[in-house]
């Protein structure tokens, strides 16, 4: 969903990549999964909760990303990142649906490897399932502009263009997301932006 | 709320640009609190296992065999079977329906698209012209005792009557083309065929059910059938048969 792109090389490197990908070229799609993976699994374990099954989609993300590059249309990494975080999106709710549907299916939280602490990895395991619930219960622009502005760390301006949405309404929209958020996740709290 | 909306917004960008955050709004602590956790599970990256097997399955997986790969299969494995199962059947009953009803299908059914296809098939199917032939000749005939039925009917539809004459029309010539590049032999059975058409559509036009567009059309269909039926009673394989009249074979 960003829009700016930090220089000019940076633009015609994306489309160079993309145009080369549209004719599946395979290096330049792993050049484009290396410049945005990480801001997709940004995105996708804020969404689930879980490491290891935000892995997996991830996985799944960029194999879909794959079969259907040749027909994408977009030349920038926003319109790429966007695209990616659709797919992501879907495959978010297939996941949600399979949940619901096959709840024994559910799989078990592992640990983070990166963390040597055990007890930092429960932490942030719980932590992060907590934040997911959380973003569930938001409405679906709230849910957009907390992910757009705190997890893939775009700008006032990236998120306003990237949602439609003019820049006050983004304010507003925030606020109420995070008084929402703070409600949930923070007994006793109310919920300060509908007073 | 204007000014709650600015102050959010400025602690946000301080989070992002990893400034340090001095809240001095004590209400607005909680909200903080939730976005740094927010800020900080976007900087959460995946196993550098799990980012190499994924650069080893984008090299490796052939496009084709992405499509599908999913955690959530939409139908699960021990079903497929029972619902290929179901659809095969499902398949089978619709194919038996529509070949069974497709025969004596009007023009107002959708199953006349399958009859009409279904005769293609038989005609392409056919072994040689004489075979051909025939088949467009009885499917010929076949209408035209529908159409015979159908006059009695006051309601019966104009577009129906226009349709069922004019593929009454294409089947008598088509007909005659198959028979002429057969022989004499085939040139007769189809005669025969033709001169019972030529009855059933004069005795519609003698009890004048049709009026309006569909009794000129049933007129020039007649005329286009007795038509062929004379261009091949005036060759030298004419026989008997030739004025057609079915009711003449009677005793």
């Amino acid at each position: 969903m960003p829009n700016a792109l930090p220089d000019e090389n940076s633009a015609s490197r994306y489309v160079e990549w993309l145009d080369r990908a549209r004719r599946q070229d395979r290096h330049a799609f792993a050049q484009l999964y290396e410049a945005t993976y990480r801001r997709v699994f940004g995105y996708v374990v804020a969404r689930v909760g879980e490491q290891a099954a935000a892995e997996d989609l991830l996985q799944e993300v960029y194999l879909a990303a794959l079969q259907a590059i040749g027909r994408f249309r977009g030349r920038s990494e926003g319109e790429f990142i966007g695209w990616l975080l659709k797919i992501a999106h879907a495959k978010v709710m297939d996941r949600f649906r399979t949940q619901y549907r096959h709840p024994e299916l559910q799989t078990s939280d592992v640990a983070p490897t990166d963390l040597a602490d055990p007890l930092d990895a429960i932490d942030q395991r719980r932590g992060l399932a907590e934040i997911s619930d959380a973003l569930s219960q938001l409405t679906e622009d709230q849910r957009n502009v907390v992910l757009n502005r705190l997890v893939l760390g775009l700008d006032l301006e990236e998120t306003s263009k990237a949602m439609g949405k003019n820049v006050g309404s983004i304010k507003a929209l925030q606020h109420r997301a995070l008084a929402h958020l703070a409600k949930i996740l923070t007994p006793g709290v109310d919920d300060h932006a509908s007073r | 709320m204007p000014h709650a909306d600015d102050t959010v917004e400025t602690y946000l960008a301080q989070i992002v640009s990893g400034a340090p955050v001095r809240v001095t709004e004590h209400d607005m602590e909680p909200m903080v609190r939730v976005a740094r956790q927010l800020h900080q599970v976007g900087s959460i990256q995946p196993s550098p296992a799990s980012v190499e097997r994924i650069r080893v399955a984008l090299r490796r997986v052939p496009a084709r065999e992405v499509v599908g790969r999913s955690t959530a299969p939409r139908i699960g494995l021990w079903r497929r079977p029972v619902a290929g199962l179901a659809f095969a059947v499902a398949l089978m009953a619709l194919g038996t329906t529509s070949a069974l009803a497709a025969p004596s299908a009007l023009p107002d059914s959708p199953l006349y698209a399958v009859r009409n296809w279904r005769e293609a098939a038989q005609v392409q199917l056919a072994g040689n012209p004489a075979q051909r032939a025939m088949l467009y000749a009885n499917f010929a005939g076949e209408r035209a005792t529908q159409l015979r039925r159908l006059a009695g009917n006051k309601a019966v539809d104009s577009v129906l009557v226009t349709t069922l004459l004019r593929d009454i029309q294409a089947r008598v010539h088509s007909a005659n083309q198959e028979a002429n590049n057969d022989g004499p032999g085939a040139r007769s059975a189809v005669r025969e065929v033709e001169g019972q058409i030529g009855n059933q559509l004069t005795e519609i036009q003698q009890q004048g059910e049709f009026s309006g567009d569909n009794a000129a059309q049933l007129t020039d269909t007649l005329r286009a059938v007795q038509s062929e039926q004379t261009g091949q009673s005036g060759d030298s394989t004419s026989s008997s048969g030739a004025s057609g009249n079915s009711d003449s074979n009677q005793p």
